[in-house]
Protein backbone atom coordinates (compact mmCIF):
# COMPACT_ATOMS: atom_id res chain seq x y z
CA UNK A 1 0.00 0.00 0.00
CA UNK A 2 2.62 2.65 0.86
CA UNK A 3 4.48 1.87 -2.12
CA UNK A 4 1.43 3.44 -4.18
CA UNK A 5 2.24 6.81 -2.41
CA UNK A 6 5.83 7.04 -3.08
CA UNK A 7 5.58 5.65 -6.58
CA UNK A 8 5.01 8.50 -9.35
CA UNK A 9 1.73 10.20 -9.88
CA UNK A 10 1.20 8.46 -13.71
CA UNK A 11 1.53 5.25 -11.41
CA UNK A 12 -1.14 6.36 -8.88
CA UNK A 13 -3.30 7.08 -11.31
CA UNK A 14 -2.92 3.78 -12.97
CA UNK A 15 -3.73 2.10 -9.91
CA UNK A 16 -6.61 3.65 -9.32
CA UNK A 17 -7.91 3.08 -12.71
CA UNK A 18 -7.45 -0.49 -12.26
CA UNK A 19 -9.53 0.15 -9.01
CA UNK A 20 -12.29 1.76 -10.83
CA UNK A 21 -12.19 -1.15 -13.42
CA UNK A 22 -13.11 -3.36 -10.88
CA UNK A 23 -16.06 -0.91 -10.17
CA UNK A 24 -17.40 -0.68 -13.63
CA UNK A 25 -17.28 -4.13 -14.40
CA UNK A 26 -19.22 -5.30 -11.24
CA UNK A 27 -22.38 -2.59 -11.53
CA UNK A 28 -21.77 -3.07 -15.53
CA UNK A 29 -22.37 -7.06 -14.36
CA UNK A 30 -25.27 -6.37 -11.48
CA UNK A 31 -26.90 -4.07 -14.38
CA UNK A 32 -27.29 -7.15 -16.94
CA UNK A 33 -28.17 -9.68 -14.21
CA UNK A 34 -30.76 -7.41 -12.95
CA UNK A 35 -31.80 -6.77 -17.35
CA UNK A 36 -31.63 -10.53 -17.61
CA UNK A 37 -34.01 -11.38 -14.47
CA UNK A 38 -31.19 -12.95 -12.28
CA UNK A 39 -30.11 -15.59 -15.42
CA UNK A 40 -27.14 -17.51 -13.13
CA UNK A 41 -24.71 -17.65 -15.76
CA UNK A 42 -24.52 -13.76 -16.15
CA UNK A 43 -23.96 -13.74 -12.30
CA UNK A 44 -22.23 -10.14 -12.09
CA UNK A 45 -18.91 -12.07 -10.79
CA UNK A 46 -18.94 -14.32 -13.76
CA UNK A 47 -19.62 -11.89 -16.48
CA UNK A 48 -17.10 -8.84 -14.53
CA UNK A 49 -13.75 -11.46 -14.27
CA UNK A 50 -14.25 -12.79 -17.84
CA UNK A 51 -14.57 -8.92 -19.04
CA UNK A 52 -11.87 -7.75 -16.48
CA UNK A 53 -9.56 -10.80 -17.92
CA UNK A 54 -10.03 -10.11 -21.26
CA UNK A 55 -9.20 -6.36 -21.24
CA UNK A 56 -5.92 -7.24 -19.01
CA UNK A 57 -4.88 -9.92 -21.40
CA UNK A 58 -5.58 -7.46 -24.59
CA UNK A 59 -3.71 -4.09 -22.95
CA UNK A 60 -1.23 -6.66 -21.68
CA UNK A 61 -1.66 -5.82 -18.11
CA UNK A 62 0.44 -8.01 -15.73
CA UNK A 63 -2.30 -9.56 -13.32
CA UNK A 64 0.04 -8.56 -10.18
CA UNK A 65 -0.30 -4.98 -11.42
CA UNK A 66 -4.15 -5.30 -11.28
CA UNK A 67 -3.99 -7.28 -7.94
CA UNK A 68 -2.11 -4.75 -6.38
CA UNK A 69 -4.27 -1.88 -7.35
CA UNK A 70 -6.94 -3.89 -5.93
CA UNK A 71 -5.72 -4.91 -2.81
CA UNK A 72 -8.46 -3.01 -0.87
CA UNK A 73 -11.35 -5.73 -1.70
CA UNK A 74 -9.06 -8.53 -0.18
CA UNK A 75 -8.92 -6.13 3.14
CA UNK A 76 -12.73 -5.69 3.07
CA UNK A 77 -12.90 -9.60 2.82
CA UNK A 78 -12.24 -9.05 6.67
CA UNK A 79 -14.75 -6.87 7.99
CA UNK A 80 -17.43 -8.71 5.62
CA UNK A 81 -16.81 -11.83 7.07
CA UNK A 82 -17.16 -10.59 10.71
CA UNK A 83 -20.77 -8.84 9.76
CA UNK A 84 -21.91 -12.68 8.65
CA UNK A 85 -22.82 -12.71 12.62
CA UNK A 86 -25.66 -10.03 12.35
CA UNK A 87 -27.71 -12.43 10.38
CA UNK A 88 -26.53 -15.57 11.65
CA UNK A 89 -27.41 -14.12 15.55
CA UNK A 90 -30.86 -13.60 13.86
CA UNK A 91 -31.84 -16.58 12.56
CA UNK A 92 -30.61 -18.46 15.46
CA UNK A 93 -33.02 -19.63 16.47
CA UNK A 94 -34.53 -21.45 12.78
CA UNK A 95 -31.05 -22.63 12.84
CA UNK A 96 -30.72 -24.15 16.46
CA UNK A 97 -34.30 -25.90 15.48
CA UNK A 98 -32.21 -27.94 12.81
CA UNK A 99 -28.83 -28.34 14.53
CA UNK A 100 -28.20 -31.99 14.58
CA UNK A 101 -29.06 -32.59 11.57
CA UNK A 102 -27.01 -29.47 9.56
CA UNK A 103 -24.15 -30.60 11.72
CA UNK A 104 -23.84 -34.34 10.75
CA UNK A 105 -24.46 -32.99 6.69
CA UNK A 106 -21.55 -30.92 8.05
CA UNK A 107 -19.60 -33.52 9.13
CA UNK A 108 -19.95 -35.86 5.72
CA UNK A 109 -20.04 -32.64 3.37
CA UNK A 110 -16.48 -31.62 4.64
CA UNK A 111 -15.22 -35.37 3.69
CA UNK A 112 -17.28 -35.53 0.55
CA UNK A 113 -16.01 -31.94 -0.93
CA UNK A 114 -12.79 -33.28 -0.86
CA UNK A 115 -12.97 -36.28 -2.14
CA UNK A 116 -15.47 -35.64 -4.98
CA UNK A 117 -12.90 -33.39 -5.91
CA UNK A 118 -10.05 -35.96 -5.89
CA UNK A 119 -11.69 -38.48 -8.10
CA UNK A 120 -13.03 -36.53 -10.93
CA UNK A 121 -9.37 -35.15 -10.87
CA UNK A 122 -7.64 -38.39 -10.45
CA UNK A 123 -9.98 -39.87 -14.00
CA UNK A 124 -8.14 -36.91 -15.99
CA UNK A 125 -4.88 -38.24 -13.98
CA UNK A 126 -3.43 -35.01 -12.37
CA UNK A 127 -0.24 -34.94 -10.79
CA UNK A 128 -0.01 -35.55 -7.15
CA UNK A 129 0.72 -31.43 -6.38
CA UNK A 130 -2.39 -30.71 -8.45
CA UNK A 131 -4.43 -33.11 -6.55
CA UNK A 132 -3.32 -31.72 -3.50
CA UNK A 133 -3.82 -28.33 -4.47
CA UNK A 134 -7.45 -28.76 -4.79
CA UNK A 135 -8.19 -30.72 -1.58
CA UNK A 136 -9.55 -27.36 0.05
CA UNK A 137 -11.47 -26.36 -2.82
CA UNK A 138 -15.26 -25.27 -1.03
CA UNK A 139 -13.27 -23.77 2.04
CA UNK A 140 -13.30 -19.82 2.24
CA UNK A 141 -10.07 -18.67 0.54
CA UNK A 142 -8.17 -17.40 3.52
CA UNK A 143 -8.66 -20.75 5.40
CA UNK A 144 -7.79 -22.46 2.03
CA UNK A 145 -4.89 -20.66 1.74
CA UNK A 146 -3.72 -21.31 5.49
CA UNK A 147 -4.54 -25.01 4.67
CA UNK A 148 -2.70 -25.35 1.59
CA UNK A 149 0.52 -24.32 3.32
CA UNK A 150 0.48 -26.60 5.67
CA UNK A 151 -0.43 -29.52 3.64
CA UNK A 152 2.66 -28.32 1.06
CA UNK A 153 -0.05 -27.77 -1.65
CA UNK A 154 0.39 -24.97 -4.64
CA UNK A 155 -1.10 -21.80 -3.00
CA UNK A 156 -1.89 -19.51 -6.33
CA UNK A 157 -3.44 -22.77 -7.73
CA UNK A 158 -5.63 -23.33 -4.59
CA UNK A 159 -6.74 -19.57 -4.34
CA UNK A 160 -8.20 -20.06 -7.90
CA UNK A 161 -9.18 -23.24 -7.49
CA UNK A 162 -11.52 -22.35 -4.45
CA UNK A 163 -12.59 -18.97 -6.27
CA UNK A 164 -13.76 -20.92 -9.14
CA UNK A 165 -15.41 -23.39 -7.46
CA UNK A 166 -17.41 -20.95 -5.82
CA UNK A 167 -18.80 -19.34 -8.99
CA UNK A 168 -19.92 -22.55 -10.38
CA UNK A 169 -21.71 -23.62 -6.72
CA UNK A 170 -23.09 -20.04 -7.13
CA UNK A 171 -24.39 -20.37 -10.73
CA UNK A 172 -25.58 -24.08 -10.71
CA UNK A 173 -26.02 -24.60 -7.20
CA UNK A 174 -30.03 -23.45 -6.40
CA UNK A 175 -30.65 -25.26 -9.99
CA UNK A 176 -29.08 -28.33 -9.04
CA UNK A 177 -30.76 -28.38 -5.43
CA UNK A 178 -34.10 -27.58 -7.03
CA UNK A 179 -34.24 -30.51 -9.39
CA UNK A 180 -33.19 -32.42 -7.05
CA UNK A 181 -36.33 -31.46 -4.97
CA UNK A 182 -34.09 -29.62 -2.42
CA UNK A 183 -36.47 -26.35 -2.16
CA UNK A 184 -36.10 -25.30 1.31
CA UNK A 185 -34.15 -22.19 1.02
CA UNK A 186 -32.41 -23.24 4.28
CA UNK A 187 -31.16 -26.26 3.29
CA UNK A 188 -30.32 -24.63 0.03
CA UNK A 189 -28.49 -22.32 2.06
CA UNK A 190 -26.40 -24.54 3.94
CA UNK A 191 -25.73 -26.38 1.21
CA UNK A 192 -24.12 -23.60 -0.62
CA UNK A 193 -22.11 -22.67 2.28
CA UNK A 194 -20.53 -26.40 3.04
CA UNK A 195 -19.91 -26.40 -0.53
CA UNK A 196 -18.69 -22.57 -1.82
CA UNK A 197 -17.86 -20.56 0.61
CA UNK A 198 -18.40 -16.94 0.73
CA UNK A 199 -19.48 -16.67 -3.22
CA UNK A 200 -22.11 -19.20 -2.56
CA UNK A 201 -23.21 -17.36 0.44
CA UNK A 202 -23.53 -14.06 -1.71
CA UNK A 203 -26.03 -15.95 -3.99
CA UNK A 204 -27.77 -17.26 -1.67
CA UNK A 205 -28.43 -13.82 0.08
CA UNK A 206 -29.65 -12.85 -3.67
CA UNK A 207 -32.60 -15.92 -2.58
CA UNK A 208 -33.11 -14.82 0.98
CA UNK A 209 -32.33 -13.53 3.74
CA UNK A 210 -32.47 -16.61 5.60
CA UNK A 211 -31.16 -18.60 2.88
CA UNK A 212 -27.87 -16.16 3.49
CA UNK A 213 -28.18 -16.98 6.88
CA UNK A 214 -28.03 -20.69 6.55
CA UNK A 215 -25.03 -19.96 3.73
CA UNK A 216 -22.87 -17.95 6.62
CA UNK A 217 -23.41 -20.42 9.27
CA UNK A 218 -22.16 -23.73 6.79
CA UNK A 219 -19.37 -21.52 5.26
CA UNK A 220 -17.85 -20.93 8.92
CA UNK A 221 -18.05 -24.32 10.55
CA UNK A 222 -17.01 -25.85 7.04
CA UNK A 223 -13.71 -23.62 7.08
CA UNK A 224 -13.09 -24.48 11.04
CA UNK A 225 -14.09 -27.79 10.53
CA UNK A 226 -11.81 -28.74 7.18
CA UNK A 227 -8.88 -27.05 8.65
CA UNK A 228 -9.02 -29.27 11.88
CA UNK A 229 -10.03 -32.46 9.59
CA UNK A 230 -8.05 -32.52 6.15
CA UNK A 231 -4.71 -32.75 7.17
CA UNK A 232 -5.76 -35.82 8.76
CA UNK A 233 -7.72 -37.42 6.08
CA UNK A 234 -4.61 -36.78 3.43
CA UNK A 235 -2.74 -38.93 5.67
CA UNK A 236 -5.58 -42.03 5.17
CA UNK A 237 -6.13 -40.67 1.37
CA UNK A 238 -2.94 -42.55 -0.39
CA UNK A 239 -4.27 -46.13 0.92
CA UNK A 240 -7.07 -45.26 -1.29
CA UNK A 241 -5.70 -43.67 -4.61
CA UNK B 1 -31.44 10.13 10.79
CA UNK B 2 -31.07 9.10 6.80
CA UNK B 3 -29.09 12.34 6.08
CA UNK B 4 -26.56 11.66 3.37
CA UNK B 5 -24.10 12.60 6.57
CA UNK B 6 -25.71 10.50 9.07
CA UNK B 7 -24.97 7.33 6.90
CA UNK B 8 -21.56 8.35 6.37
CA UNK B 9 -21.03 8.28 10.13
CA UNK B 10 -23.17 4.92 10.97
CA UNK B 11 -21.27 3.28 8.21
CA UNK B 12 -17.89 4.40 9.82
CA UNK B 13 -18.93 3.75 12.71
CA UNK B 14 -20.33 0.09 11.60
CA UNK B 15 -17.22 -0.37 9.84
CA UNK B 16 -15.04 0.34 13.17
CA UNK B 17 -16.81 -2.24 15.19
CA UNK B 18 -16.14 -5.10 12.57
CA UNK B 19 -12.54 -4.21 12.37
CA UNK B 20 -11.80 -3.99 16.05
CA UNK B 21 -14.39 -7.70 16.10
CA UNK B 22 -11.26 -8.88 13.41
CA UNK B 23 -8.51 -7.49 15.09
CA UNK B 24 -9.98 -9.19 18.18
CA UNK B 25 -10.36 -12.43 16.41
CA UNK B 26 -6.80 -12.30 14.34
CA UNK B 27 -5.14 -11.42 18.02
CA UNK B 28 -7.02 -14.57 19.57
CA UNK B 29 -6.61 -16.72 16.54
CA UNK B 30 -2.72 -15.82 17.48
CA UNK B 31 -2.37 -16.59 21.30
CA UNK B 32 -4.49 -19.99 20.90
CA UNK B 33 -3.29 -21.10 17.98
CA UNK B 34 -5.80 -21.71 16.41
CA UNK B 35 -5.95 -23.00 12.64
CA UNK B 36 -8.70 -20.77 11.89
CA UNK B 37 -8.42 -17.13 10.10
CA UNK B 38 -8.77 -13.86 11.92
CA UNK B 39 -11.97 -12.57 10.91
CA UNK B 40 -14.00 -16.31 11.28
CA UNK B 41 -12.46 -16.03 14.72
CA UNK B 42 -13.94 -12.29 14.59
CA UNK B 43 -17.65 -13.27 13.52
CA UNK B 44 -17.73 -15.69 16.46
CA UNK B 45 -17.30 -13.47 19.00
CA UNK B 46 -19.16 -10.87 17.70
CA UNK B 47 -22.01 -13.51 17.30
CA UNK B 48 -21.88 -14.05 20.94
CA UNK B 49 -22.09 -10.64 21.87
CA UNK B 50 -24.89 -10.38 19.87
CA UNK B 51 -27.09 -13.07 22.32
CA UNK B 52 -26.40 -10.83 24.98
CA UNK B 53 -27.20 -7.69 23.60
CA UNK B 54 -29.09 -6.50 20.55
CA UNK B 55 -27.12 -5.03 17.64
CA UNK B 56 -28.06 -1.37 17.36
CA UNK B 57 -29.46 -0.40 13.63
CA UNK B 58 -26.22 1.17 12.27
CA UNK B 59 -24.08 -1.89 12.66
CA UNK B 60 -27.08 -4.16 11.08
CA UNK B 61 -27.36 -1.55 8.24
CA UNK B 62 -23.19 -1.47 7.89
CA UNK B 63 -23.18 -5.69 7.98
CA UNK B 64 -25.99 -5.54 5.48
CA UNK B 65 -24.24 -2.97 2.96
CA UNK B 66 -21.54 -5.18 3.02
CA UNK B 67 -22.86 -8.02 2.95
CA UNK B 68 -24.60 -7.20 -0.41
CA UNK B 69 -21.09 -6.57 -2.04
CA UNK B 70 -19.78 -9.93 -1.07
CA UNK B 71 -19.87 -10.49 -4.94
CA UNK B 72 -17.93 -7.65 -5.58
CA UNK B 73 -15.05 -8.35 -3.16
CA UNK B 74 -14.15 -11.63 -4.76
CA UNK B 75 -13.75 -10.33 -8.13
CA UNK B 76 -9.95 -9.28 -8.12
CA UNK B 77 -9.47 -13.07 -6.63
CA UNK B 78 -11.42 -14.52 -9.46
CA UNK B 79 -9.98 -12.86 -12.19
CA UNK B 80 -6.52 -14.86 -10.99
CA UNK B 81 -7.88 -18.34 -12.58
CA UNK B 82 -7.04 -16.97 -16.07
CA UNK B 83 -3.89 -15.79 -15.17
CA UNK B 84 -2.90 -19.41 -13.77
CA UNK B 85 1.05 -20.20 -13.69
CA UNK B 86 2.79 -21.73 -17.45
CA UNK B 87 3.06 -25.79 -15.75
CA UNK B 88 -0.46 -26.24 -15.18
CA UNK B 89 -1.72 -24.99 -17.71
CA UNK B 90 -1.45 -29.42 -18.75
CA UNK B 91 -3.37 -29.79 -15.79
CA UNK B 92 -6.46 -27.82 -17.15
CA UNK B 93 -8.63 -30.75 -17.95
CA UNK B 94 -7.94 -32.33 -15.03
CA UNK B 95 -8.66 -29.11 -12.89
CA UNK B 96 -11.77 -28.03 -15.16
CA UNK B 97 -13.00 -31.77 -14.05
CA UNK B 98 -12.59 -31.15 -10.32
CA UNK B 99 -14.28 -27.83 -9.83
CA UNK B 100 -17.25 -28.45 -12.02
CA UNK B 101 -17.81 -32.16 -11.64
CA UNK B 102 -16.29 -32.04 -8.29
CA UNK B 103 -18.84 -29.39 -6.98
CA UNK B 104 -21.89 -30.34 -8.90
CA UNK B 105 -21.61 -34.10 -7.15
CA UNK B 106 -20.58 -32.51 -3.71
CA UNK B 107 -23.83 -30.11 -3.88
CA UNK B 108 -25.91 -32.68 -4.87
CA UNK B 109 -24.38 -35.41 -2.11
CA UNK B 110 -24.55 -33.06 0.46
CA UNK B 111 -27.65 -31.91 -0.67
CA UNK B 112 -29.65 -35.09 -0.47
CA UNK B 113 -28.33 -35.77 2.08
CA UNK B 114 -29.35 -33.00 4.01
CA UNK B 115 -32.94 -32.79 2.71
CA UNK B 116 -33.05 -36.91 3.97
CA UNK B 117 -31.68 -35.66 7.45
CA UNK B 118 -34.33 -32.86 7.58
CA UNK B 119 -37.79 -34.51 6.63
CA UNK B 120 -39.28 -35.74 9.86
CA UNK B 121 -38.48 -32.23 11.57
CA UNK B 122 -39.58 -30.29 8.34
CA UNK B 123 -42.89 -31.99 7.89
CA UNK B 124 -43.68 -31.05 11.63
CA UNK B 125 -43.73 -27.50 10.95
Amino acid sequence: MSEMFISEPMALLFSASLLALTFLAYFAGLWTFRKAQHFSLLHPLVSSCLLIAALLYSLDIDYARYQRANNVFYWLLGPATVALAIPLNREFDRIRALALPLLLTLLLGTIAAPLCALTLASLFSADPLTLLSLTPKSVTTPIALSIAKEIGALGELTAGVVIFTGVVGAIAGPSLLRLLGVSDERLQGFTLGINAHGVGTARAFDISPVCGAFSSLALGLTGVLTALTLPTLLLWLPKIF
Amino acid sequence: MNSPKNMIIDTLKGLAVLVLFQLLGEGLAQILPLPVPGPVVGMVLLFFVLRQLPPPTWLISTAGRLISLLSLFFIPAGVGIFFLPEALRQQWPAILAAIIGGTLLSIALTGLILKALTRALLNNE
